[in-house]
């Protein structure tokens, strides 16, 4: 049986995972799915070359989510207990988000190793510090299998193909040229999509409108959510249908996914939290029975901390969307 | 250039790479720490067999090629076309396809981790837990049918099975005891 040591770098997320391994005379990529584990191996003698680039990597791991659950905790003690210290869980909260919103866009990486015959994503190494740690590592083993590369590589491997050789890349034999004769702009994927306009349109728009209409009446309030939270689902799965056509580009369609993950979360979380309120209230007052008109399912959306933070995350989102749509055209 | 841009595959500039293992791509104008190996150099080679003379032993799948080496599992002949390296023997590509002889040598591709589905199940399913009446002999059973199974590449012990049999045991034991009491107490109603 082979053995194996742990490379640096990891990613833990809720469903996926992924690590890389050094074994004697090759590394193991391990692809996890929670019940299942998939492998690719690359022999040191087939490695041609291992390639980091900065990228932004909003990834949020199992780890992150651990502190989060530690933050909330830590708040709710200090909110029940010492709510005037109520101000140091919100400055913790908002040096942790700063921290990851930094490390995710200027100290991430993508990084992909190239033989012969595959190229390959190596999902764990999403962090600059890691990718760092793990070259070191590597290379000492790889140079020992294959040797150190002579001096003007650069000129000895612009005749060669580094990895394979996929539909649309270029051929060791193309002239440089052809690499810079642009691409067809029609054929790019493009972020403004009808569905594309419209989902950012929803977003920005009802995060604003929730905002003003805290203070409206609580019916016009609600009324004004569903409408826009409807909109929302609507254009997002119209931008989903879109982006498979490959007519919207990828960073959108992430972006309608995440909208419709955290809205159903944000739905689950105020019913449950309205459940518990309305509890509360009804304990205290001393009437036991609740009627009909409070057990309604919609009745949630008269508290207005929902709406605020309905407001809150759609106003993010539509930022986000906005600033995806400012960004320059590039081949698909 | 053929190095590709690890982010849009875009070949990365030569002028940038001569400089040291760093190189901006000219089309996403991300920055590429690069390091290149010998392999991506050398011209690969196409494995070939050569034809088996007449006497000479032949290939299992080419009877017209020359046999070269036999293979770890099915002890079958192999040319030199067909014979792949796994670890440190030789195996022919019909063994390799077969998931029992790979996961011998550690050479499959993919497992199903039927430890953790050992532990899941009996903790997954308190949160719905009238459907544990079920899953604690599911475990039980799979507990005990897959002990044996070959695990993770990468994590070798099967504490995840014993702590999956041990809780699916109580909680087949509680729902025993649970049954017990309400049958008994039917009785001594009656």
């Amino acid at each position: 049986m082979t053995s194996y040591r742990k490379l640096p770098g990891r990613r833990r997320g809720f469903l996926f995972g992924s690590s890389v391994w050094l074994a004697d005379d090759h590394l193991l990529l391990v692809k996890s799915a929670r019940f299942r584990e998939e492998y690719r191996r690359f022999y040191f003698r087939d490695i041609q070359a291992i390639v980091a680039a900065d990228a932004m990597r909003f990834h949020l791991s199992t780890r992150s989510a651990a502190i989060g659950a530690l933050w909330a905790l830590s708040m709710a003690i200090l909110w029940g207990r010492f709510r005037n210290y109520a101000w140091l869980g919100w400055t913790a909260l908002a040096v942790l988000l700063l921290a990851w919103g930094y490390v995710s866009a200027y100290r991430s990486c993508r990084c992909r190793i190239y033989t012969a015959v595959s190229e390959e994503e190596l999902p764990s190494l999403y962090r600059a510090w890691n990718a760092s740690h793990f070259l070191q590592t590597v290379e000492p083993y790889i140079v020992q299998a294959q040797g150190a590369i002579q001096d003007e590589w650069a000129d000895a491997v612009e005749d060669r193909q580094v990895g394979p050789l996929p539909e649309g890349r270029l051929a060791t034999t193309t002239p440089a040229k052809a690499a810079a004769v642009p691409a067809d702009p029609s054929t790019f994927p493009s972020a403004r999509a009808p569905f594309a306009l419209l989902f950012t349109a929803s977003l920005c728009i009802g995060g604003m409108a929730n905002l003003l209409a805290l203070r409206a009446p609580a019916d016009a309030g609600r009324w004004i959510l569903m409408g826009f939270i409807l909109l929302q689902l609507a254009a997002a799965i119209g931008v989903l249908v879109e982006g498979y056509r490959g007519r919207v580009r990828h960073g959108l369609r992430a972006l309608a996914i995440l909208v419709l993950v955290a809205t159903g979360a944000w739905y689950y979380a105020v019913q449950v939290g309205a459940g518990m309120a309305l509890a509360y209230q009804t304990g205290n007052s001393g009437n036991r029975t609740l009627t009909t008109a409070q057990l309604e399912p919609l009745n949630f959306l008269y508290y207005p901390v929902s709406r605020e933070i309905a407001g809150g995350m759609n106003l993010i989102f539509g930022l986000a969307a906005v600033a995806l749509l400012a960004r320059r055209e590039r081949p698909a | 250039m053929p190095v590709p841009c690890a982010r849009c595959s875009t070949p990365l500039p030569k002028w940038e790479l001569r400089n040291g293992s760093a190189a901006d791509c000219a089309a996403c104008g991300t920055h590429n720490t690069v390091r290149l190996f010998p392999a991506a150099l050398s011209q690969t080679q196409a494995a070939q067999a050569d034809p088996a003379l007449e006497g000479e032993a032949a290939c299992f799948d080419h009877p017209g090629k020359r046999a070269v080496a036999v293979c770890l599992h099915c002890g079958r002949f192999v040319c030199a076309l067909c014979a792949v390296e796994v670890g440190s023997g030789l195996s022919c590509p019909s063994c390799l396809a077969n998931p029992v002889a790979a996961q011998k040598t550690d050479a499959g591709n993919a497992r199903m981790l039927y430890d953790t589905w050992a532990l899941f199940l009996p903790f997954g399913l308190l949160a719905i837990w009238p459907l544990t009446i079920l899953s604690a002999p599911a475990v039980v059973a799979l507990a005990l049918m897959k002990w044996r199974a070959p695990l993770s590449l990468i994590r070798r012990n099967r504490w995840r099975f014993a702590a999956g049999l041990g809780v699916a045991i109580v909680q087949g034991g509680l729902w025993v005891w649970f049954l017990w009491y309400v049958v008994a107490k039917a009785r001594s109603g009656a």
